[in-house]
């Protein structure tokens, strides 16, 4: 069996290993450096038809470094906490900045942060034993069965992660951190005649165990199944322009790819983005207001200091039609003579913060999902977002879609097929009419960086929204 | 990195505990990492990932957990929640049993020496050469190479379990790729080029950084297409993204799980004549190459489509199990690139290294063949395993008229169904090119050349 070199570390706590970091710069000279310790525990229980299919339990730590020099920056992280290989790169994020080549990286100015957030939530979830969860999931997807030979499967996945986050930087800050974060999704696939059907819903949030202990799941639930067999009766999807009524699902997947990959100021920078030189111009209807809010518990993109350790804020990207501001970092923010808006995240502790969302969403107007349905004529309803591409140069984003239904005089009348919508985001957020009163927001995992990928945590959604200059794709 | 773990301690000790079987999967990877933007070195950066992944078997059920502390008492309280999370899946029965060694397959190029000693001053060296190459396109245009990256990784990878495998091997891969974009008057140009490579001796950031380069000058000029059933020819970037959906389909599980358009199929025509498919984890400089799959089954070649007859589909080792087969060598653990965190994930079926047979024409000699169609080299989208419906944006795409090229194309789509297009492969390129492809758990590598489809429906905008 392979040899290893066998030697039995020092015990150090997470304010050790930041404190040795901190230690090595003591005397070096350096603009700017920040150090972030991450230990994250996460569970994920999948049932399948009411039996468990899958527990994942895990455990990550590690910490990350970041220096900046006055050429570039340089990056280094590890999850082997020994005091050795703490110095190793320290001195290696050290060494890198000075390899670069940049044109000055400047960061805006932020205050000096000293804080502690513990887990503010009623249940722990880590309190709550494994065997319980599991027999309380299986409790809930078997209430909500319904007896229907058409439905083929349905599935169940619920996961729950701490991550405990420490924070140090050259500036002075110091915050320790204790977010937590929770989701339960449901599916169900229903087949008839050869026909098949999907869908599904959840919730999410960063709250505690007791987000999931609301009775009210069930009959969610059910109506997810329910759901799944009306659809199998989807009539042909009509193709062309007609008005659109997305519900919070369909708004978030809109808003994120339409909007919110544009908006990000180093899409910006990189003139990578169809909102470049369009600071305070009109780009949506004026009854329009997209809001990024880090605060919002609600969403899975919550905390209250991001990974720069800049304190959250929610800030209005987009007032009453009009763009009003971009995602900042402190680099970008520095590069438009502003403040950062605490949009700087990292997937985890061994990669740097970029720019990235976290709870973005349109803000709810004054009308009822039902008024606006009444409102319409002819179009089409739809509920559910599978997935889609954008092109951020140009504005233009083409979406996959499921749970539609056709509006006829005022009513819902049949469901329909899945299909596709289309359009270009300008265009799109200006044909904007209506928007509901009720405020959905949905749980995603959004990648960045391709062909190298960070994955984090956010939320995207909206009320119901009514778009008129938009494609639909049909279907056959 | 200072370790606490000790493999044949922890298997005896989770034996102790009740496991029947156990499984470490252990993963060391380096990585050197130059990123730019604005054509200026951003960042550089080295980072160390280290983690374990244990499964164990307990009275036919199987426990997963995973760590990245590597003291004694979180390595045992791990293994040990694995048993734990073994008996509460009581309900669910898998049949393998996790595999003794056998002789592992002979896999070459999969480490270079000089990639796994690369500093990231060499790494920084090859960035400035792919950054001067855009340079060398020679019309007057002011490139801005907006995003660049060049990322190395040298992973050592071991694995031992309570049958007595016990076997290691190291890897190295980089990539290289960048955007590249033009602005004049009120035109935009985009390009984006990258490569996938496991020896630094094939790695070429001349043509990357010109490829790129070309791309946004040609995209500066691009027009509409109007919707049109045509010859379509897709290159080996795009086909890496098209055949996505496919092997989705012949994975066991998808077959098992009914998520497959190909349930059944297996000896029946699935594609034109000229189709050969293979999934080869023993393919020489193969990014999804290693001497053994993620479970320890030694990797093999597989015949997944000949003559355009469905042959196989791929299987780990439960789905192997189930169908009473020995595994394919397809049991992987999912990621998205980089892989220096495949620990976090619990083997299920992927592909290794797909590869299109490649054919006798070269992309000019496709291209010379058709009157009227198009050239897309780069595909974003998805599609769906269980119908074979796809759609995938053409996001570098060209008008063919008579045999040559004519000019870019804005925007267009191409949408269509898996079953028709496979049977509408006309010809075969001879230009194979490996890249890495990610939706999802699909992603694996694709090494693949040109192909020209028949009766390809191109959306317009």
């Amino acid at each position: 069996m392979f040899k290893y070199k066998f030697d039995v570390l020092k015990r150090m706590s997470m304010d050790d290993v930041v404190s040795n970091i901190v230690d090595f710069f003591l005397n070096k000279k350096v603009k700017y450096y920040d150090v972030r310790l991450q230990n994250k525990v996460s569970t994920n229980i999948i049932l399948k038809d009411g039996s468990v299919e899958k527990i994942n339990k895990s455990e990550d730590c590690g910490v990350g470094v970041r220096v900046l020099s006055d050429r570039a920056w340089g990056f280094s992280s590890t999850n082997d906490t020994s005091k050795k290989r703490l110095s190793e790169i320290a001195d290696k994020a050290m060494r890198m900045s000075l390899l670069g080549r940049s044109e000055g990286i400047c960061l805006s100015e932020s205050k000096t942060v000293k804080a502690k957030i513990p887990m503010n939530v009623k249940i722990d979830p880590r309190e709550v034993p494994l065997e319980e969860k599991i027999s309380y999931l299986k409790d809930i997807s078997n209430n909500a069965k319904i007896n229907d030979d058409r439905i083929v499967n349905s599935n169940l996945t619920y996961s729950e992660e701490i991550n405990h986050l420490q924070f140090r930087n050259s500036e002075g800050s110091g915050i320790e951190m204790t977010l937590p974060r929770i989701r339960l999704s449901y599916s169900v696939t229903s087949s008839y005649q050869g026909r098949l059907a999907w869908t599904r819903d959840g919730v999410s949030g960063s709250h505690g165990y007791e987000l999931i202990q609301d009775k009210r799941l069930e009959s969610k639930m059910r109506k997810v199944a329910y759901d799944s067999i009306e659809l199998l009766k989807g009539d042909k999807t009509p193709a062309g322009k007609m008005p659109i009524i997305m519900g919070p699902d369909v708004v978030g997947l809109f808003v994120h790819e339409a909007f919110g990959h544009s908006n990000e100021a180093d899409s910006i920078l990189q003139g990578r983005s169809f909102l470049k030189n369009k600071l305070n111009e009109k780009i949506a209807s004026e009854k329009v207001n997209i809001v990024s809010d880090p605060l919002l518990k609600e969403g899975t993109g919550y905390y209250e200091y991001d990974d720069e350790g800049t304190p959250a804020r929610k800030v209005v990207l987009v007032d009453h039609g009009i763009l009003r501001s971009y995602m900042h970092t402190r680099e970008t923010a520095y590069k438009f003579g502003l403040q950062s808006t605490s949009n700087a995240r990292a997937e985890d502790y061994s990669f740097e913060p970029i720019v990235r969302m976290n709870n973005l969403y349109v803000e709810p107007g004054d009308w009822t999902r039902e008024e606006i349905i009444e409102d319409t004529k002819t179009g089409i309803y739809i509920k559910t977002g599978l997935g889609g591409m954008e092109d951020p140069e140009r504005g233009a984003f083409q979406f996959n879609v499921n749970g539609c239904y056709l509006i006829e005089n005022g009513e819902i009348s049949k469901p329909l097929r899945n299909t596709c919508l289309a359009g270009f985001s300008i265009a799109a957020l200006s044909s904007i009419d209506a928007l509901g009163d009720q405020l959905g927001n949905f749980a995603g995992t959004c990648g960045k960086g391709e062909p190298s990928m960070q994955m984090v945590p956010n939320s995207n959604g909206g009320p119901a929204i009514r778009v008129n200059d938009i494609i639909v794709g049909g279907s056959t | 990195m200072e370790t606490e773990l000790n493999p044949s301690k922890l298997i005896d000790l989770a034996i102790k505990k009740g496991a029947d079987q156990v499984e470490i999967y252990h993963l060391k990877d380096e990585c050197i990492k130059v990123q730019t933007e604005s054509g200026h070195i951003k960042t550089s950066g080295e980072i160390f990932s280290d983690g374990v992944g244990f499964r164990v078997l307990k009275n036919k059920s199987l426990g997963f957990t995973y760590t990245t502390d590597f003291r004694k008492d979180t390595l045992e309280k791990t293994i040990e929640n694995a048993i734990k999370i073994a008996k509460l899946l009581k309900s669910k029965k898998v049949e393998f049993s996790f595999p003794k060694k056998g002789k592992p397959s002979i896999v070459k190029k999969i480490y270079s020496k000089e990639l796994g000693e690369l500093n990231a001053s060499q790494a920084l060296e090859l960035m400035n050469r792919l950054l001067d190459a855009i340079k060398s396109n020679k019309k007057n245009y002011e490139i801005v190479p907006t995003y660049g990256l060049i990322e190395c990784h040298k992973t050592h990878v071991f694995l031992y379990n309570s049958q007595g495998f016990d076997d290691s091997y190291k890897k190295t891969d980089m990539l290289g790729g960048i955007r590249t974009l033009i602005n004049k008057y009120d035109k935009t140009g985009n390009g984006f080029e990258a490569q996938f490579c496991s020896q630094i001796e094939n790695f070429n950031p001349e043509n990357i950084g010109y490829d790129a380069g070309k791309q946004a000058i040609d995209n500066l000029e691009s027009k509409k297409i109007d919707t049109c059933k045509t010859d379509l020819i897709i290159g080996p970037h795009g086909n890496a993204k098209l055949f996505i959906p496919f092997t989705k389909a012949i994975y066991a599980n998808n077959i098992k799980n009914k998520q497959s358009l190909f349930i059944d199929k297996i000896g029946e025509e699935i594609g034109s004549k000229n189709l050969f498919m293979y999934d080869d984890g023993t393919y020489e400089g193969g990014l999804g190459s290693a001497p053994f799959d993620d479970e320890g089954v030694s990797s093999k070649r597989k015949c997944i489509v000949e003559g355009g007859l469905l042959k196989n589909y791929l299987y780990d080792l439960e789905t192997a199990s189930e169908a009473g087969i020995e595994g394919t060598g397809n049991g992987i653990r999912c990621t998205f690139y980089p892989n220096h965190n495949k620990y976090k994930f619990n083997p299920t079926v992927g592909v290794t290294n797909f590869i299109l047979k490649k054919g006798d024409n070269s992309k000019e000699d496709l291209i010379s063949e058709i009157k009227n169609g198009v050239l897309a080299t780069f595909l974003v989208g998805d599609g769906d395993p269980a119908s074979g419906d796809f759609s995938f944006e053409i996001r570098n795409g060209y008008q063919i008229e008579n045999g040559e090229i004519k000019h870019s194309l804005r925007q267009a789509s191409f949408s269509g169904n898996l079953s028709e297009t496979l049977k509408n492969i006309q010809e075969i390129g001879d230009d194979s090119r490996m890249t890495q492809a990610f939706i999802g758990v699909g992603q694996g590598t694709f090494i693949t050349p040109s192909i020209r489809i028949s009766d390809a429906l191109i959306v317009a905008e």
